[in-house]
């Protein structure tokens, strides 16, 4: 295919292109399950317990930050970090907000893999910016 | 009476589960083919289709660039016994040299270069939107992260 031949086929241009990503972003927030992610999120920065908790959680991990990358860290120590994360997880909102994330997780991958299979470049992979993890 | 009401209920409450299950509504669909649709059709993803048809179209470029992925899996395996031979380092940097060159592959290359740009583009809209990466939401747990 020529350039020309390019130039004559229907060309999405980019602001087209935009319009349908905003389209589709609006389509998706409207969703049940991205606004429950938003509320459980909210709801979660709100709760004090929650918040609370996973201080706690934190404030142990950093004072054993030394000894967790030495993988030194005492029994008792492992077992009292292990207690604070669970307390963590327990609560409510977090499981609340854990479960919304998954749902959104679960029909973005899908959303994901219907794009990747229809332009032929994986999406998520795509989009990741910087080292393996960006 | 009453229990086949009840089955039906039940077989109702089934359907509804196994929706919640696939949850994507219909409109979200559309939504996800017409930004599919559209972006295959822009000028960055017809110049990648184009490199991409092209390179499989020729044989002999295919053809080096599987042997220079499997000679590089094998001095890969071959580094851990230490067994890496003059020969096999000697093809490889001479594969690197045509591919280097070769102008199917970096002309394919390049259009990759830029329709992933673009894709990024787009979703970085899509995220602004939202007030989250969407592109990490796509992304199934496993490999280095």
């Amino acid at each position: 295919m020529s350039d020309t031949v390019l130039n004559d086929l229907e060309v999405a241009s980019k602001s087209v292109v935009l319009q349908a990503a905003k389209q589709f972003a609006e389509t998706l927030g409207d969703t049940p399950q991205f606004r429950e992610f938003e509320q459980s999120y909210f709801d979660f920065r709100r709760d004090a317990e929650a918040q609370n908790a996973i201080q706690e959680f934190q404030k142990k991990q950093a004072s054993l930050k030394a000894l967790l990358m030495l993988k030194a860290v005492s029994d008792e120590d492992q077992q009292e970090l292990q207690r604070l994360q669970d307390l963590f997880y327990q609560k409510p909102s977090v499981l609340r907000y854990t479960k919304a994330q998954e749902e959104l997780n679960t029909i973005s991958q899908e959303i994901g893999d219907l794009l990747s299979e229809t332009i032929g470049l994986d999406y998520g992979a795509s989009c990741k910016t910087g080292g393996c993890c960006g | 009476m009453v229990l086949r009401v009840k089955q039906e209920a039940a077989v109702d409450k089934e359907t509804e589960m196994t929706s919640a299950i696939s949850a994507i509504s219909v409109t979200l669909l559309e939504a996800t083919s017409v930004l599919a649709e559209n972006l295959v059709q822009s000028e960055p993803f017809l110049r990648f289709q184009k490199a991409d048809r092209r390179l499989h179209a020729d044989q002999e470029t295919m053809r080096l660039l599987t042997e220079f992925a499997e000679l590089q899996q094998k001095i890969r395996a071959q580094h851990y016994t230490g067994a890496i031979t003059e020969l096999d380092i000697k093809r490889l940097r001479e594969l690197q040299t045509t591919i280097s060159t070769n102008d199917a592959i970096q002309d394919h290359g390049m259009a990759q270069e830029l329709a992933i740009a673009f894709l990024r583009e787009v979703n970085q809209e899509i995220s602004n939107l939202l007030g989250v990466d969407f592109a990490s939401l796509t992304r199934r747990a496993g490999g280095c992260c």
